[in-house]
């Protein structure tokens, strides 16, 4: 029943698979593999729940231009009043006068009525927008306001909004007249907006950084470490398996274990968000692909750091210095590819490139989020008084609209196409993985083990 | 000139991969960690046979095998286990077995489990692995607990199932360092058994132990290391014959000591005469076989009553005092 | 040949009597009074014929000699623990571990470094920057980046690693326990090292950078009396971050046998909850994910302390709560680990 030995290939898949399935048993053994993978579900169920609330939670609705308010106390409220042209601060001056039986508007029609009408092109600068209510292209009556009035951004364009995209700050720049696409829907922007946070946002923290690191250091360290700790390398070392077979099989069984449950949480967080998002859909199957990249960005980095924390256990004393040296490294280094990935240094680290896969599918996926960013930031503060109803203030952009832009990037690989830096993203970290491997096993080649 | 230590069994010779390579070669191999040496100018071929590897505490028996295993890399000289070297390529693994010292393993496993997991480990397939693991566990007589959890085995227990899992890939090489450390008398004789009939069955079995009368039982032929250096290296008996400096004794358990002492105290081969207890006689003597030889005849000359004749410093505990100078 | 011996209180400890618990003295006497006696015995050699077999009579003489206070037993653990810093023949601490210390010393004492260059460059812009405030008093202490992500964490982390796990994996606290330490005492001597050296490092720099302060802007008694209770509140709220840092690494420390794990779970610990914690502000703007940080609660309440505007929105009270609730569950695991460590190695 003897391998012929000459040939050392042979029963090569026998002793990986028996190796493999030897590791992925000691790993069910152990209570760490437990308590880390039941922390890790904790945490994302935890977090879902608050996105959850989030999502079912109802966004107040604001009115930006405050004409659904009776400024003059007359009963009709401020648009209708512009819509009929008589003076919304003159209490003697109400359509009610005109002939017709006008009676008073509910003053709900006058909140969020004049939404965001936009098609964007970013190869010209465009001039766009709709008045829905009437409030630019009819001012209030008796002001006698002149064209040149009602643009009020001077750009030559009557009530419309100038948009041009800027390729070298990577964003939109927004010039709009006022009155124009001014009161949108909060809570529908809100909602979108939040939802794609979300997925980028905790794809790419929680998924990515926080999993796709711990996971490797408290599972992955253990490889080769305890086994020398605990005297029993020599089971593994003294069979006609070479070292580098050694390392590879093992963590070909770590994998095994990592790859599935990075597989159910990202399916479960998956359709939970997909249940959760707003639309008319019932489950939003667009985000499919986005999921699908934040999967395969934290399993290449769990392929990555369980090779170096397995390489680091076996330098024993420096290795966990090294670690944790690593980790902190890594942690900083997430935060900068996140505040600003076209810094050169993120490139240094590794989960700059899976995070810039997750950006990459965003991108595919989400193409219009720059859209999203430039509307949210184009309402204006206004801020009025009258009579009847004191100080009113509007916020100055839309309610997601700062998480939307914390979590939103344009990838970073300079002009490369969003499809293209994917792949150059996943052949970085296979690169990684396999010098690592490489370095990895000359070194477990020369070790002594006393 | 590098003593050859072959010995042959019944079976027939498997043929090394380097004809005529010794099983195992080592060429004046030095191990030294920083100033500490470990081991120091050994030289040994063995090839065939239950071999002991004898020393004190710190002699450099465990790296001796921990060189021979491939964890360790020699300093200097040149180990070759079958002609290769295993430091450099794995390939005598596949024929060679080991059984450490180190009580740990892997509790969570059973015994039927480990033993085929290794036996994969060879590159067998799962069928293989079973079918052999169940073989070597019946020859190491543990088939009853087979199924049962290794954190749940007694020590012997725990010993026979290392030596089935070196033994499951049917090696021409076995390695035992202290099998029978914290053994219960019934698992040695078992242990013990095993080893000889492996020797015998003409696989070549290095065998390291303390306890010297259990290798004794099981050979003849021994390496005695002492401080890292090779102190003596053959058959026990010749060996002991070879120290000259320290006389034999003979140990003569009789009625009347002291009359059976005028008969022999003129013979030539009598060195000293010792009297131990009331009845019992210590010859001291150069040439024990001669003496040996003489004594029956001797005894009956004086007509006195002989209940007991012993050689009471031929075994190897004797050796090694001698030869280490009592020192450890 | 039994005496009548008086069962008086100590012998009663030693004979297990009901009520009595086995302390210091009865342990002495086990480990010392075995050797008592020697001359007085004697041994009868089984002849050969002997049929019957002989019963040995032995006389327990209880060691009646007077033990070390408490205090200095448990000042000797204290000092075998801190010395090891700079004296060979202690425990001993590893040259990365004082580099490392060092190193965190230093950057500690930046924002003084800072004062100090404004004062002797003249800038006063520099010097309003990090001299003695309210915001700078808090940022000494609490400041999140780089201190309490960096350094404040990993010298603890790196000073609990190994000690109780290293006890528990070599077997040395069979060394303490079979002397006359309580494992109380034990757990407060281990938990004071680290607590004095976390404070040196973090309340110890505060000090001096008050300290340095007053000396640079030469103030008079008012000043002094001003900004005194500002220095107090920062220190208390040092005080109760090394109390938790120390709290939550011994437990991490109790359950686990090497030293590696204790020191990158509490990392983890303090830095993940901070960094999901912050996640989920940033997108759905609720800070009461906060609580689950303990970093976080203790800055909550350092912030109402130094009466500096909150950056959370949740009540003060509700930190209190939950570090309360992180320093009990610590506690409780730590004593309870360290009363059921066996003796022998596990």
């Amino acid at each position: 029943m003897m391998t012929d030995e000459n040939s050392r290939f042979a029963g090569l898949d026998r002793k990986a698979s028996a190796l493999a399935e030897f590791t992925i048993r000691q790993y069910r053994t152990k209570l760490s593999t437990w308590v880390v993978m039941g922390v890790g579900l904790l945490a994302i169920l935890m977090v879902l729940l608050f996105h959850i609330q989030a999502m079912s939670s109802t966004q107040d609705a604001i009115d930006n231009d405050f004409d659904s308010y009776d400024f003059d106390g007359d009963g009709y409220p401020n648009g209708q009043e512009i819509r009929y042209q008589t003076d919304p601060r003159d209490n003697l001056d109400h359509p009610g006068l005109l002939e017709g039986d006008i009676s008073p508007d509910d003053p709900s029609l006058y909140i969020n009525e004049d939404g965001f009408d936009w098609e964007l092109d970013s190869s010209k600068i465009q001039y766009i927008g709709y008045d829905d209510d009437g409030d630019c292209l009819q001012p209030e009556a008796g002001s006698m306001v002149t064209d040149s009035q009602k643009d009020s951004n001077g750009d030559g364009h009557v009530c419309s909004i100038k948009v041009a995209w800027s390729s070298l700050d990577n964003r939109w720049y927004i010039s709009s007249d006022a009155g124009v696409d001014e009161d949108p829907d909060e809570d529908e922007f809100y909602h979108e907006a939040i939802h794609r946070s979300f997925v980028i946002g905790f794809g790419k923290v929680g998924f990515v950084l926080l999993i796709g690191i711990f996971l490797p250091l408290f599972l992955a360290s253990g490889l080769i470490r305890q086994e020398i700790e605990n005297d029993t390398m020599h089971y593994l070392i003294g069979k006609p398996i070479h070292r580098a077979e050694v390392l590879i099989y093992r963590l070909l069984g770590f994998m095994a274990i990592g790859v599935p449950y990075i597989a159910i949480l990202v399916l479960l967080t998956a359709i939970v968000v997909g249940l959760a998002a707003p639309g008319d859909s019932f489950f939003r199957l667009a985000d499919i692909g986005i999921w699908l990249g934040v999967m395969i960005a934290a399993w290449l980095m769990l392929l990555v750091y369980g090779t170096l924390f397995m390489l680091f256990g076996m330098i024993h004393r420096l290795g966990a210095i090294a670690a944790i040296v690593l980790g902190v490294w890594e942690f900083v280094l997430a935060m900068i590819s996140m505040a600003d990935p076209s810094l050169l240094i993120a490139r240094l680290s590794v989960v700059f490139w899976g995070m810039t896969i997750v950006d990459a599918c965003a991108m595919m996926v989400y193409p219009d989020t720059p859209v999203m960013l430039a509307q949210g930031r184009s309402i204006k503060s206004n801020s009025e008084w009258s009579l009847e109803t004191g100080v009113l203030f509007s916020p100055d952009q839309m309610p997601g609209t700062g998480a939307l832009s914390s979590f939103w990037n344009e990838t970073a690989l300079g002009s490369l196409s969003p499809f293209m830096t994917l792949l150059v993203s996943v052949f970085v970290l296979l690169t990684l993985a396999a010098s690592f491997i490489f370095i990895g096993q000359a070194i477990f080649k020369g070790k002594e083990i006393s | 000139m590098i003593p050859d230590m072959s010995q042959r069994g019944n079976a027939p010779e498997e043929t090394p991969v380097q004809a005529g390579a010794p099983t195992v070669l080592l060429d004046g191999v030095s191990k030294w960690y920083g100033s500490i040496v470990g081991l120091n100018d050994v030289s040994i071929a063995i090839s065939g046979g239950v071999s002991g590897i004898l020393g004190m505490n710190g002699a450099g028996k465990s790296t001796l095998f921990k060189i021979l295993t491939g964890k360790l890399k020699p300093s200097q000289g040149t180990v070759r286990l079958f002609g290769i070297d295993p430091w450099q390529s794995t390939k005598p693994f596949g024929r060679i077995g080991f059984v450490s010292e180190s009580e740990k393993m892997y509790d969570w496993m059973t015994g039927l489990e480990f033993v085929a997991t290794m036996a994969r480990l060879h590159g067998m397939t799962r069928e293989e692995a079973v079918k052999e693991s169940e073989r070597v566990i019946e020859f190491v007589g543990m088939s009853d607990a087979k199924n049962k959890r290794i954190g749940k085995y007694s020590k012997g227990m725990r010993q026979r199932i290392k030596i089935a899992h070196a033994l499951v890939n049917d090696p021409d090489l076995i390695i035992l360092d202290e099998p029978l450390q914290g053994c219960d008398p019934l698992a040695r004789t078992t242990i013990m058994n095993v080893i000889r009939e492996l020797g015998a069955q003409g696989r070549t079995v290095l065998v390291s132990s303390h306890i010297l009368q259990e290798i004794e039982r099981i050979t003849e032929q021994i390496v005695i290391l002492h401080r890292g250096r090779l102190l003596a290296l053959g058959n026990l008996h010749a060996i002991r014959s070879m120290l000259d400096k320290h006389p034999h004794s003979i140990r003569l358990t009789c009625d009347e000591p002291r009359k059976i002492s005028q008969h022999l105290v003129n013979d030539d081969q009598v060195f000293g005469l010792q009297f131990e207890t009331d009845d019992t006689l210590i010859i001291k003597t150069q040439n024990l076989g001669e003496m040996h030889a003489r004594l029956p005849a001797l005894i009956r000359q004086s007509g006195i009553r002989v209940t007991g004749i012993d050689n009471p410093d031929d075994n190897l505990e004797s050796i090694l005092q001698y030869l280490t100078g009592g020192e450890s | 040949m039994t005496e009548d011996i008086d069962i008086d209180d100590i012998d009663a400890e030693f004979l297990g009597q009901e009520g009595k618990a086995v302390s210091g003295t009865s342990r002495m006497e086990a480990a010392y009074g075995s050797g008592d006696g020697d001359d007085d015995l004697t041994a009868q050699v089984a002849k050969t014929g002997v049929v019957a077999g002989t019963i040995f009579d032995t006389s327990y003489r209880p060691w009646r000699g007077e033990l070390n206070p408490r205090w200095m037993r448990n000042w000797s653990m204290l000092r075998h623990h801190l010395l090891g810093f700079v004296k060979k023949g202690h425990r001993p601490w590893s040259i990365w571990m004082k580099l490392a210390l060092f190193g965190c010393l230093i950057g500690a004492m930046g924002d003084l470094a800072m004062a100090f260059l404004g004062t002797v460059i003249g800038d006063t812009d520099l010097y309003r920057m990090f001299g003695v405030s309210r915001g700078n008093l808090y940022g000494h202490v609490l400041g999140f980046f780089p201190r309490n992500a960096l350094c404040f964490p990993l010298i603890a982390a790196l000073l609990i690693g190994g000690m109780i796990s290293e006890d528990r994996r070599h077997g040395t606290s069979a060394i303490y326990f079979s002397r006359p330490i309580e494992r109380r005492d034990y757990t407060a001597m281990k938990f004071l090292t680290v607590a004095i050296v976390l404070s040196i490092l973090i309340v110890g720099t505060l000090a001096i950078y008050y300290l340095g302060d007053i000396l640079l802007r030469g103030e008079g008694w008012s000043w002094l009396l001003d900004t005194f209770p500002m220095f107090l509140a920062a220190a208390l709220a040092g005080f109760l971050l090394v109390f938790t840092y120390t709290s939550i690494g011994l437990a991490l420390s109790s359950v686990s046998q090497g030293r590696f794990f204790p020191a990158v779970a509490f990392l983890a610990i303090f830095l993940v909850s901070k960094l999901l914690a912050f996640l989920i502000w940033q997108l759905f703007e609720r800070s009461v994910i906060y609580l689950i940080s303990p970093y976080d609660c203790i800055a909550h309440l350092g912030q109402t302390m130094l009466g500096l505007s909150s950056s959370y929105e949740h009540p003060w009270t509700w930190s209190l709560v939950s570090i309360l609730v992180f320093n009990a569950v610590a506690l409780y695991v730590l004593t309870s680990r360290v009363s059921s460590m066996e003796v022998t190695r596990e």
